[in-house]
């Protein structure tokens, strides 16, 4: 059996007196692709926020390969190679793609606070920057400010900026959200590119892209884990489809 | 030499001779516009580049000068350069406490906090008579400098005043301009556009601001000192609102999507101001309803709208962008 | 308390609109020097309290319209600057038309003198002082916490979107706030005339007052303001009194410390 990657103790959440987390208790192993799903509200971003440190939980501990990283500020946990996407495209919108994608790489090779040499002129950097926009197709837009992409575009900006850090971890809150059908299939591909030998922790709603991607699914319901396993025994939970895949399932954009 | 450095090396030399080419009173204008152009240009690496707004930017102004009269007045035999290093440190060491406490904060709440220690500073040089003679101001005795080859610099001959200032300014000017180039230069316009997302990808966004703010800061009290050395006066007024609002405008003036636009606020203010205040007394008003002008229909200053305008110009402040422009 | 007219009106724009009116200081000064100009032409002081307000009512709603919303697609800074361009416009106008010095408002009859009070004398005029703003601090609470006007209101200043997806015209809402907020500054300025007189630097003072109450006291918050101004109020009649030195050195480390560790004040919402 693998070894543990990220483990959520017993975590508990409350905004102001409105509970959202009781006691959810996860373990994603080291190299797996884990899809959480369930109803919008049911706590999944909230649990993302907590897992990144965004958010520190009421209660409960995120162990991250052995190390506490409970309410661990969201750049120690960054530079402990913990990557993550947003739901909402959180980019640099003035910058360049270019820049936008470069500012990882600086971070990544720990340059953040390099303040004598001229970022411009630094081959490796630009090199390794354009590298990654190939990659994730995105070299002919390079010279755009990110926020003139077109939204498939800025989704994959969005993966871009993720997986520019060299995470071991990577978290996706719902990559595909508000994509069509062939843009999406587009980000799935993407998404199972770079994810190759990492851990992933993804966010969805969208069910195909759940079980085409996931190597072990856990269903979050009204702040609780209702069940946690391979994609074919959570088809085949009752619970779970009595919950949440019995009702008809759209991919319902945020 | 590229073609850029040609550019440059000739614009310097122009600068350099200056004194030949202007009258006295034209040449203590381009003094004044030489500091106060500083000191815009260290706002804008807080506004234009950092995203944040500070009303409190005189505070490290009148530090640094009061700095140079106090450590003039104080440790005879200090040389006038060594004067200049103390105000550029205790800009920095103001910078760093008072960014300490203001660069966790944004917006509105950043703006008021920086207004309140540049007010509390103002209330303390007010008051203390002691140190700082309150309200009639501090004077500066600056002394020459000695050059090897046995020529004296005097300090009280304004050109001689001016190529120094001249030297120390672009020296500062190149430091910003290098600076904002780095990886850490790079990270501060990150800040600007997206904090959390800097967050999330490692930076520490805290300390960068805080950088930032310390070397504004740091510029901030050289420019001041400057201010002091010429005036050879340094009194409250240099850490009070109007001080600390006046670069503000300059900056907008300007334009503050590139590094030298503040600048060429400072300069066109000064010359706005010279003009109008002679042409009648209300020009206070002139200059807030400019202002407001301004914020309204050309929010990225004179070189905003050059850009727009003019393609040559376009070139010319598109190479110092570093990132894209602010609005 | 006058202070608290003041900054009742500038915490409930900012509060509504995210916005900290600098402006709002001079539309105080402006209400004093139209007092003048009402007492002087007319001979009412009374008039002023009905002239002033409505004109700088009216200025307010100009501006929120006309500027503010203009700008606001340039983001929060540009709106403060923009607020901060006003003041001093406005403040140089009136400097410009009514000259800079101080002008004096006669206090009017029925309030002249003083009566004896708690062991001593005490203005007739101060008396008023308090009660005006007594008086308008009850029936601000009184609409905004009994009226549907009012609850609309908080409700907006709370969460300006939610409210507007129910329906509500929040631009209008706005518009509103932002003027009474004015006039409200201009009748502080119109009491505040014959107690001051009519200076060319009033702005600036009160002001930098004006934020300190409003940051100890919270953005949005009246119930702040209130007990923020009664605190500095006091804070500055004593500091004169034993720590002339430290008065206005106090006051700013007060404001820094309330920032920096509660900038939300004592009533304010986080964020």
């Amino acid at each position: 059996m693998a070894a543990a990657c990220l483990e959520l103790e017993n975590i508990h959440h409350d905004f102001g007196g409105l509970l959202v987390l009781q006691g959810v208790a996860l373990t994603v192993r080291e190299g797996e692709r884990h899809a959480i799903i369930g109803p919008n509200g049911a706590g999944k971003s909230t649990l993302f926020n907590i897992i990144t440190g965004r958010l520190a939980p009421r209660r409960g501990r995120v162990v991250y390969r052995g190390r506490d990283i409970t309410g661990a500020s969201p750049h120690r946990i960054a530079r402990q190679r913990v990557g993550r996407s947003f739901q909402i495209i959180n980019t640099f919108p003035r910058l360049t793609v270019f820049q936008n994608v470069r500012s990882a790489v600086v971070s990544r090779r720990d340059r953040r606070l390099d303040a004598w040499s001229l970022l411009d002129d630094d081959a490796e950097i630009t090199h390794e920057t354009e590298e990654l926009l190939n990659l994730l197709g995105l070299a002919e837009r390079r010279d755009t400010p990110a926020s003139e992409l077109s939204y498939g575009e800025q989704r994959e900006l969005e993966i871009a900026l993720t997986v520019a850090v060299q995470p071991e971890l990577i978290l996706l809150d719902e990559p595909t959200a508000g994509l069509n059908a062939e843009d999406s299939r587009k980000a799935v591909a993407l998404i199972r590119r770079v994810t190759e030998g990492k851990t992933l922790v993804m966010v969805e709603h969208d069910m195909d892209v759940v079980f085409t991607l996931a190597d072990r699914i856990s269903v979050i319901h009204y702040g609780r884990v209702l069940a946690s396993g391979v994609p074919d025994d959570i088809r085949r939970n009752e619970e779970v489809q009595r919950a949440y895949l019995g009702r008809k399932v759209r991919a319902v954009p945020r | 030499m590229t073609r850029r450095g040609l550019v440059l090396t000739l614009g310097a030399a122009v600068l350099y001779a200056l004194p030949w080419i202007l009258d006295t009173v034209r040449l203590r204008m381009a003094i004044e516009i030489l500091y106060f152009g500083l000191f815009a240009v260290s706002f804008n690496l807080l506004f234009g580049y950092a995203g944040l707004l500070s009303f409190g930017h005189a505070a490290t102004f009148g530090v640094g000068g009061y700095t140079l009269g106090l450590v003039l007045k104080h440790l005879h035999g200090m040389p006038l350069l060594g004067a200049f290093v103390a105000a550029a440190v205790a800009g920095a060491v103001g910078g760093l406490v008072i960014g300490f406490f203001c660069v966790r904060l944004r917006g509105t709440y950043f703006a008021l906090l920086t207004l309140a220690f540049s007010q509390f500073l103002f209330a303390v040089a007010l008051k203390w008579r002691g140190v700082t003679r309150g309200d009639d101001g501090l004077s500066v005795v600056v002394p020459d400098i000695r050059l090897p080859g046995g020529i004296t610099a005097r300090m009280s001959d304004a050109p001689h005043f001016y190529w120094l200032e001249l030297t120390i300014v672009l020296l500062c000017l190149a430091a910003a301009w290098r600076f904002i180039r780095t990886p850490l230069g790079n990270a501060v316009a990150l800040m600007r556009e997206n904090d959390e997302r800097a967050a999330f990808l490692g930076y520490n966004v805290f300390g960068t601001k805080l950088v930032v703010f310390t070397f504004a800061a740091t510029l901030a009290a050289v420019a001041g000192a400057l201010f002091a050395a010429f005036q050879r006066l340094i009194s409250p007024s240099s850490l009070d609102l109007p001080m600390g609002t006046e670069v503000v405008f300059m900056a907008i003036l300007g334009g503050t999507g590139t590094f030298l636009g503040p600048f060429l606020g400072a300069a066109v203010y000064i010359l706005i101001q010279d003009w109008l205040s002679k042409t009648t007394e209300h020009w206070p008003f002139v200059i807030g309803l400019l202002f407001v002008g301004m914020i309204l229909f050309a929010h990225q200053g004179v070189t905003g709208l050059l850009g727009r305008q003019g393609p040559l110009h376009r070139r010319w402040v598109a190479r110092r962008q570093p990132v894209e422009e602010t609005a | 308390m006058l202070l608290f007219l003041v900054a009742s009106g500038l915490t409930l724009v900012f509060g509504m609109m995210g916005i900290l009116n600098i402006a709002h200081a001079a539309f105080y000064m402006l209400g004093a020097y139209l007092a003048y100009t009402t007492v002087h032409v007319t001979g009412s002081f009374w008039l002023s309290l009905l002239v002033a307000p409505v004109v700088v009512g009216l200025l307010g709603a100009v501006i929120e319209r006309g500027l503010l919303r203009r700008i606001h697609v340039f983001g929060h800074a540009y709106e403060l600057l923009m607020t901060f361009g006003l003041f001093f416009m406005i403040q140089e106008a009136v400097r410009w038309i009514w000259g800079n010095y101080t002008l004096q408002i006669p206090v009017p009859n029925v309030l002249a003198g003083s009566v004896p009070f708690v062991g001593g004398q005490y203005p007739v005029y101060r008396l008023f002082i308090l009660g005006v703003s007594a008086f308008i601090c009850a029936g601000m609470a009184l609409v905004l916490l009994r009226t549907r006007i009012g609850i609309v209101i908080r409700s907006a200043v709370s969460d300006a979107e939610m409210v507007s997806a129910l329906g509500v015209n929040t631009p209008l809402v706005s518009l509103g706030v932002f003027s009474v907020g004015s006039a409200l500054a201009a009748v502080a300025g119109v009491i505040a005339a014959p107690f001051l007189q009519a200076d060319p630097a009033m702005g600036a003072l009160i002001l930098t007052d004006a934020f300190v109450v409003i940051v100890i006291g919270g953005f949005g918050s009246l119930l702040g303001a209130l007990l923020a101004s009664l605190m500095i109020g006091e804070l500055q009649s004593f500091g004169i009194l034993w720590f002339p030195q430290f008065a206005l050195v106090f006051q700013f480390l007060l404001m820094a410390g309330v920032l920096i560790l509660r900038p939300q004040g004592l009533f304010g919402e986080k964020g």
